[in-house]
């Protein structure tokens, strides 16, 4: 709490606010004589708390954080900036330790957050936080270093000094990349699958860090070019008002008549034609058609691999084939069930793609030559990053009829048990990034989509209208489309299920 | 051995065998799976907009207790059979 002196103090220096210097008693630290000792320590200190993120089993590095009061190892404690003392939080052993010594700062543990015992809080502290930061890439990159022994190309320092003038920092507005699309005649299948793709922070990343360069670019009607504009003028300007993708259209109905006019298409078909078309204009791609990994922006986001056993009842040979996966489509009801016209959560669907299916027509096997009702199951043998759903709504047999109603899933997904390694102990867990949902009959309906963005907060967005919506809403909504992204993308420890990308 | 003693042998080797990480991750995603995580972050949010001059240690003891109540008891019950069993295997009787 802040005393009336102290209340003064911050109105009359030079008008900043409490934000940038943290509390009273840090910046009279840091405009001292000891504030280089003090940088140098808490730099330590942060050193400390980060490595023990990677030696999780090393009990060396819970010893150096152990309270030492009540020697508790499991505790959170905080590391005297001043003296070699560690204290728990708990017991409040790190206050006990400040009325003793009059040491007043102490630093997270975990976190390496400073903690002022004076104010009884955490402090930020804009100098500090910088070297909380850089610590902290520094523990993750030499960690990295010791598995792979690579280096990265350095920066020099003319090249940072010419980007930092040539450079403009975009509005804050424009940092969100938060904007709507205009409906230029039945074209909401179009901006939901561009959305996905703004919001996706693997596609978006790439994008921005200049993944597809637009300048240079040679390529006509050149989708890559299409969406790197989108991607700029989305993240650079600070408008609100619904984007008109022109560019974009005009080279969609170029490369594919079919897209062209102002009839409804479907999403998913839109998808991967934006996936095809983005492989084929990537810089990236394999060179060979021959080559396994092709290094294109959809192929790293979205590429997986399906393995299809397909078993001989006879003599039990297994014939495995791997072929590459970009998507899965679910069917959403099991027909060999009892309750056949039941509609299945999305494990459920997931569950049923993977299970062993019986195939009704005879199979020659070529092990034990033998003509067989062969049993056929699929599993994933390597997931993306990205998993891209497709909840199959619409059969088009006899009748085209939409399936409209609710799949329930799930905000965070276990792939374990779907994948080849359903057995292994380490799990393969998904979050929840965005859904497309349809809403309307098969011809004529209205496609809108939710994306949870960088803070964790879900948007929806409806042609050129975003509102904020919320899980609750997301996970209430009929999706026809699902993305997950791979649970622990970034190296943090933090458990915020919304992770900061 | 003192309890104290015990305990911290007991820690000792609760890190050490990786249990404590295990047990740590698991109680963790329980947690977020539950919502109950998004429940006490919301709830956390609330209650510093309420407060004129945000402090840590007030909001600790503001929301504290009712978060560590209103964790589902089937993960604690699911944590600590994880302990139990941990336990089980290395102390003597």
């Amino acid at each position: 709490m802040l005393s009336e002196e102290a209340r003064l103090e911050i109105n009359l220096d030079r008008g900043l606010s409490p934000q940038v210097f943290g509390c009273p008693h840090v910046k009279q630290l840091l405009a001292s004589a000891s504030k280089d000792i003090a940088i140098r320590s808490y730099k330590q200190a942060c050193r400390v708390a980060f490595q023990l993120r990677h030696r999780d089993h090393d009990i060396s590095a819970f010893e150096v954080r152990r309270c030492r009061t009540c020697c508790d190892l499991l505790t959170s404690t905080f590391l005297c900036l001043q003296c070699p003392f560690v204290g728990c939080r708990r017991l409040r052993h790190g206050e006990a330790h400040h009325s003793d010594s009059g040491h007043m700062f102490g630093v997270d543990s975990r976190t390496a957050h400073m903690y002022c015992f004076v104010c009884r809080d955490y402090i930020f502290n804009h100098l500090l936080e910088n070297i909380r930061i850089n610590t902290e890439r520094l523990v993750i990159k030499r960690a990295a270093l010791n598995k792979n022994g690579v280096k990265k190309d350095a920066i020099t320092k003319e090249d940072a000094a010419l980007v930092e003038m040539n450079a403009k920092m975009p509005p804050c507005r424009a940092q969100s990349g938060l904007r709507g699309f205009q409906n230029m005649g039945a074209t909401c299948f179009m901006s939901v699958i561009l959305q996905s793709f703004i919001h996706n922070p693997i596609i978006r990343n790439d994008f921005l860090c200049g993944g597809h360069n637009s300048k240079t670019c040679t390529r006509e009607n050149c989708l890559s070019c299409c969406i790197d504009e989108i991607f700029t003028e989305f993240f650079s300007s600070p408008s609100t008002t619904g984007f008109g993708p022109a560019n974009l259209l005009t080279t969609a109905w170029k490369t594919q008549k079919s897209l062209a006019g102002y009839s409804e298409q479907d999403a998913h078909e839109f998808l991967q034609f934006v996936v095809d078309q983005l492989h084929r204009t990537s810089d990236r791609q394999a060179l060979s058609q021959q080559s396994d990994y092709c290094g294109c922006i959809v192929h790293r986001t979205f590429c997986g691999q399906l393995q299809s056993d397909i078993i001989c009842p006879n003599c039990n040979n297994v014939t495995v084939t791997v072929d590459p996966l970009m998507d899965l489509s679910l069917e959403l009801r099991d027909r060999k069930s009892a309750n056949a016209s039941r509609i299945l959560s999305l494990q459920e669907c997931l569950e049923k793609f993977t299970s062993p299916e019986r195939l009704e027509t005879k199979y020659n096997c070529s092990f034990c030559s033998t003509r067989q009702e062969v049993t056929k199951q699929l599993k994933i043998k390597r997931l993306p990053l990205v998993l891209s759903i497709q909840l199959k709504r619409f059969e088009h047999s006899l009748k085209s009829n939409k399936i409209d109603d609710h799949v329930p899933f799930p905000v965070e997904i276990d792939m374990t048990p779907y994948t080849t390694r359903e057995r292994s102990k380490k799990r393969y867990t998904y979050e929840l990034l965005g859904v497309v949902c349809h809403q309307g009959k098969i011809n004529t309906g209205h496609y809108t989509c939710s994306m949870k963005n960088r803070e964790g907060l879900w948007f929806n967005f409806d042609d050129a209208m975003v509102t904020l919506s919320s899980e609750k809403q997301v996970l209430a909504s009929r999706a026809y489309l699902l993305f997950y992204i791979v649970k622990d993308l970034a190296t943090s420890d933090s458990i915020t299920p919304s992770n900061g990308y | 051995m003192a309890d104290a003693q015990v305990r911290a042998k007991v820690h000792q080797k609760l890190v050490e065998s990786g249990e404590y990480e295990r047990i740590s991750t698991h109680l963790r995603q329980k947690l977020v799976e539950s919502g109950w995580y998004d429940q006490v972050n919301q709830l956390a949010s609330e209650k510093l907009r309420a407060q004129d001059n945000p402090n840590f240690n007030k909001l600790v003891d503001d929301i504290e207790p009712k978060a560590l109540d209103s964790v589902p008891d089937e993960i604690k019950i699911d944590a600590l059979n994880m302990i139990k069993k941990f336990l089980d295997g290395i102390v003597e009787k």
